[in-house]
């Protein structure tokens, strides 16, 4: 790939990001931070966990997101019934034009490209590790066989954090699969009036396709593929791996973090600056790309201690602190 | 081809961060020099002005503050040079951050090194780089050769060192103005030793000072002078670089007192260094002295050999107490308001020319209640019967004070004005 040829497929990438972001803000009022960070997560890979309350735009964001890159998209309402073959899939025994019967796998709604599981809490641990496997390795395994999910699969879990009752704590191993953790405030009042305005009249806002739909899942692996090229300089690596180090041995982490990131947390720093990266219309990543997404990639990451809680410390204000202490290691 | 002409332009970066990074390391290095410069002259006018102004024993913690102040701002300032100057590993950075590159330089400069991987997108990495070639050109980050700052505030320093060096003459105040307090009529006690002014007289005996040589206070003074000499010697040396030779005082200045047993002590001594009274050159500083002074210096030296041989011919006279006036029971000689004939023991010898002070050995005995005549010869009447001793327990008896020491700075008066009275 020569320099024009890079140059050009760099711009494709941002015209590309760029048109589904305006696509949902069509639709969605705000949130052009959240907007963001889950468009970065999707195109380095990774799936979102987004916590808010009912009702600001959880759903409406992913369904448009779907929509917008003309990808399939399912939904799954998690509840504490919930069994992993509502998720996965099962087989049923189909009679077939012979008469003859046979065991047929009927897919569940993990096989679509974007998948939103509202209210992931809400499911016990079996079915909530039901996606593990899914999410990490784009497969899910049914009576001993193993069926692949489409690429792209992108998973857009969320949380609702004020009905705590009837809940289940999500795994820390599940929650380490997820690239960025965002967070969803409530929308400020004149993005409220905004939306009473877009959601109430006659005519409601659509979103158009921003891809073809037989080319979609291509064109996003695609753009995928280039995000994975991006130049990440030594110097980079190690920048990020002391900042993964210092979730847990920092001055204050170690007075509140009981665990700090795993390794997953910096492979997520370094996919989400290399997509900052291109946005910047740069072949390669900056500190100043890994400190943008490290609030979202470190935030969910962390396993509090009890002094935390106690001293009204939040894994953000912690973040805030080791990006703080980082940056005088960067070189 | 592509390839070549990558590599190419990656030389040609690198060639460019050199040049940079010679020209940011030499004007720090330049930066270090002048405000090092600026630190010692600095330092040094500081140093010539309190040498030219204050006491001794402010010189020398004026010395002690100065250099504390000037190692501490050199440490700073070779720290600070230390981060600043840019080692050929942090160059890109430095570049980088200075030149607003969002690490392009940096990442080009590890990736770009060579190797068998060929990124797809180095090239254009490169070539952004290449077009911003002139965002950071060395004269561009490091826009003067020559700290202007630093450089001022080096040539601030220079002249301000220069400027104390030309008025430093004119900081030499008058010679003070000499009072003995042999002389009758005037009350030395009510006269005010001011700097302008030093009083000479001999010590009293109930000072601390006076006491006999080889005593603690005698000898914490010897300590103490080691300790200072070399300051001392420094602040005596830019004196004499600045005032020239230094002068005798004139006899003409030389002031009538009443008479008064307590000489000034050590608050003269401040007073006269502090006045600018110059001390005698001693016997071995006058052997290194200039031609102008040899002729004085000679007199000197004749007059002290003189008073030096009739204290010593008086010594082999009977002395106070052993006459035979005194043994049978008359005025001892020496006693009332006459100088004792017998006032000069021996010399204190080389001690003069080498020590701060010089101790001129009385041979009279001189007490510390000033009585009538029988009293220095008469021994101390026994306690009365009813008197409780433990009542005054500090209290020092009469004792003998066979020597004085008196500031070296005074030799030469003193051992002239002492042998003009007691040879008269």
């Amino acid at each position: 790939m020569n320099a024009a040829v890079a140059a050009d497929a760099i711009r494709d990438f941002q015209d590309t990001f760029a048109a589904v972001r305006r696509e949902i803000a069509k639709v969605v009022v705000g949130h052009e931070r959240a907007i963001e960070i889950i468009l970065t997560a999707f195109f380095a890979g990774g799936h979102v966990l987004i916590e808010g309350v009912p009702g600001i735009g959880k759903t409406l964001i992913v369904r448009s997101l779907a929509e917008a890159l003309n990808l399939s998209f399912s939904r799954v309402q998690f509840t504490v019934d919930l069994m992993p073959a509502d998720i996965t899939g099962t087989r049923i025994i189909s009679e077939g034009a012979d008469g003859r019967r046979e065991f047929v796998f009927v897919p569940g709604p993990v096989f679509a490209h974007v998948l939103l599981a509202d209210e992931i809490n809400r499911a016990t641990p079996k079915t909530q590790s039901a996606l593990l496997e899914a999410m990490a390795e784009q497969q899910v395994t049914v009576a001993g066989k193993t069926y692949p999910l489409a690429p792209p699969f992108f998973v857009l879990a969320t949380l609702n954090p004020i009905e705590m009752e009837g809940t289940y704590q999500l795994p820390e191993a599940q929650l380490d699969r997820f690239l960025f953790k965002v967070l969803l405030d409530y929308p400020t009042e004149p993005e409220l009036e905004r939306i009473l305005a877009t959601t109430t009249g006659a005519e409601l806002s659509t979103v158009t396709p921003v891809l073809p739909p037989e080319t979609a899942a291509s064109r996003v692996e695609q753009l995928k593929h280039l995000v994975r090229q991006v130049l990440v300089a030594p110097h980079i690596e190690r920048y990020v791996a002391a900042l993964v180090r210092l979730t847990a041995t920092e001055e204050t982490a170690s007075r509140y973090v009981t665990y700090g990131s795993s390794p997953r947390g910096g492979q997520a720093l370094i996919l989400g600056a290399k997509v900052l990266a291109l946005l910047d219309g740069r072949p390669h990543v900056a500190a100043e790309d890994v400190e943008r997404v490290a609030p979202a990639a470190l935030r969910h990451r962390l396993v509090l201690s009890f002094a935390a809680g106690a001293a009204g410390t939040d894994a953000e204000q912690i973040v805030a602190r080791v990006l703080a202490s980082a940056r005088r290691l960067r070189p | 081809m592509a390839r070549t002409t990558a590599s190419g332009a990656v030389e040609a970066i690198q060639r460019q961060v050199r040049r940079v990074r010679r020209r940011q390391n030499l004007h720090e290095l330049q930066r270090v020099v002048y405000l090092l410069s600026a630190l010692g002259t600095g330092a040094a006018a500081a140093l010539v002005l309190l040498a030219l102004t204050a006491s001794p024993r402010g010189f020398a913690h004026a010395v002690a503050v100065v250099a504390a102040v000037t190692l501490g701002v050199a440490l700073v300032v070779v720290r600070d040079a230390r981060r600043r100057w840019i080692p050929g590993a942090a160059a890109a950075f430095w570049i980088d951050r200075r030149g607003g590159l969002t690490g392009r330089l940096a990442t080009l400069m590890e990736l770009g090194g060579g190797g068998d991987a060929n990124p797809p997108l180095l090239p254009l990495l490169v070539e952004q780089n290449v077009a911003r070639l002139a965002l950071w050109r060395a004269d561009r980050l490091v826009p003067r050769r020559v700290p202007r700052a630093a450089l001022a505030t080096a040539a601030a320093g220079a002249a301000l060192f220069g400027l104390v060096v030309a008025l430093g003459p004119r900081l030499r105040p008058p010679a003070p103005e000499v009072v003995d307090g042999e002389v009758p009529g005037l009350q030395l006690e009510r006269m005010e030793v001011t700097g302008d002014r030093v009083a000479v007289a001999p010590l009293d005996p109930d000072d601390d000072a006076a006491a006999a040589p080889g005593t603690d206070s005698d000898e914490r003074a010897d300590e103490r002078s080691d300790e200072q000499s070399a300051v001392a010697r420094l602040r005596e040396r830019i004196r004499r670089e600045l005032w020239g030779e230094p002068t005798r005082e004139s006899p003409s200045r030389v002031a009538r007192a009443p008479t008064r047993d307590a000489a000034a002590g050590d608050g003269a001594e401040d007073a006269a260094e502090e006045g600018g009274l110059e001390p005698a050159p001693s016997p071995t500083g006058r052997a290194s002295s200039g031609d102008d002074t040899r002729s004085d210096n000679g007199r000197v030296a004749t007059e002290t050999r003189s008073v030096e041989d009739d204290a010593r011919r008086l010594l082999e006279q009977p002395r106070d107490g052993d006459d035979e006036t005194a043994a049978a029971g008359g005025a001892a000689a020496g006693a009332g308001n006459q100088p004792d004939p017998h006032l000069f023991g021996p010399p204190s010898g080389g001690a003069a020319g080498t020590s701060q002070r010089f101790a001129l050995s009385l041979a009279t005995h001189i007490h510390a209640g000033r009585g009538g005549p029988g009293e220095g010869a008469a021994p101390p009447s026994p306690p009365a019967a009813e008197a409780r001793t433990d009542l005054a327990p500090g209290q020092r008896a009469e004792a003998a004070v066979p020597r004085m020491p008196v500031p070296l700075a005074y030799e030469a008066i003193v051992r002239r004005l002492f042998a003009h009275e007691g040879l008269e």
